[in-house]
């Protein structure tokens, strides 16, 4: 398996930045961006990562060191999209846009799950996203 | 069948690229509909002949790949339309439409449509459906 070093070798040099950033604290989270930078160009149909997005989630994940490793991909439009099962069912979704702000979608499967946990189906800031998430991440696997 | 729905004991396979796909199971932005792809475009995989058969999936991406590129990483999503419809009934008493809309060189197209089609609540409810017995190789060979 080719590990992220090895990938980030062809990479632009933020996006090299992002992945050294990346392998400090999260090693999982650096393999899958790796992985993905890897696919880029490898789809006509889709758009190359979009590296102001993949920045956005690196810094949110940065800034949050409790969030567990989330599932990570790539919209067909190059954003970045990262998403946490939810303890019972429901999901906690995370797109992050050109300009800065996340679209967030929050919701319990069963509405008796949800107790404190408003449905969230929103475009927010990333300091706005932080705040909301918060009843949610409560309900997120340790890391 | 042209606009027809289709009966609860068929199915449909929606192709998740290999940037969709985490541990072999697809994320929900998977089945967000894309700008071009509103209602959910997927393929009606009746079309092709009975679903057990291995025909069946080789026509299928035959036919899709000649659409989409298909990666080897890629999956195949595919889910039986009653239970679609069961799934959308426990959560909303809005109507899902899963219909087949046959394109002029993509006879096997069909669309999911109503139920909050373009929000998220759609995706989840398809998502929370999918094993991994329900992922299917995009690609038995080619690129990853």
């Amino acid at each position: 398996m080719t590990t992220a070093a090895e990938h980030s070798s062809t990479f632009d040099p933020r996006v090299n930045a992002i992945i050294r950033e990346l392998e400090t604290r999260r090693s999982a989270v650096a393999e899958r961006v790796s992985y993905l930078l890897s696919l880029d160009g490898d789809d006509p149909d889709e758009t190359p990562i979009d590296i102001e997005s993949l920045h956005s989630l690196a810094e949110l994940l940065r800034r949050n060191q409790k969030l567990p490793d989330p599932r990570i991909g790539v919209k067909p439009d190059g954003l970045m999209q990262i998403e946490w099962f939810l303890n019972p069912d429901g999901i906690l979704a995370l797109t992050f846009l050109r300009d800065g702000l996340i679209r967030v979608y929050a919701a319990f499967d069963k509405p008796d799950s949800a107790a404190g946990c408003a449905p969230i189906n929103d475009t927010l800031s990333a300091a706005e996203t932080e705040a909301a998430i918060q009843p949610y991440v409560r309900r997120l696997p340790p890391r | 069948m042209t606009g027809d729905d289709l009966p609860d004991s068929d199915h449909i396979a929606r192709y998740c690229s290999p940037r969709m796909v985490v541990d072999g199971l697809p994320l929900l932005e998977a089945f967000v509909p894309q700008p071009l792809d509103v209602p959910l475009s997927v393929v009606w995989v009746e079309h092709f002949g009975d679903i057990r058969s291995i025909r069946t999936f080789d026509d299928l991406r035959r036919s899709v790949g000649t659409h989409l590129s298909l990666r080897r990483n890629g999956r195949f999503a595919v889910l039986n339309i009653g239970r679609i419809r069961n799934a959308v009934a426990t959560d909303s008493d809005q109507p899902v439409y899963i219909r087949h809309a046959p394109l002029d060189d993509f006879p096997s197209h069909a669309e999911i449509s109503g139920f909050e089609h373009e929000s998220p609540r759609l995706s989840r409810a398809l998502q929370k459906l999918i094993g991994e017995r329900d992922m299917h190789p995009a690609l038995t060979d080619g690129p990853a």
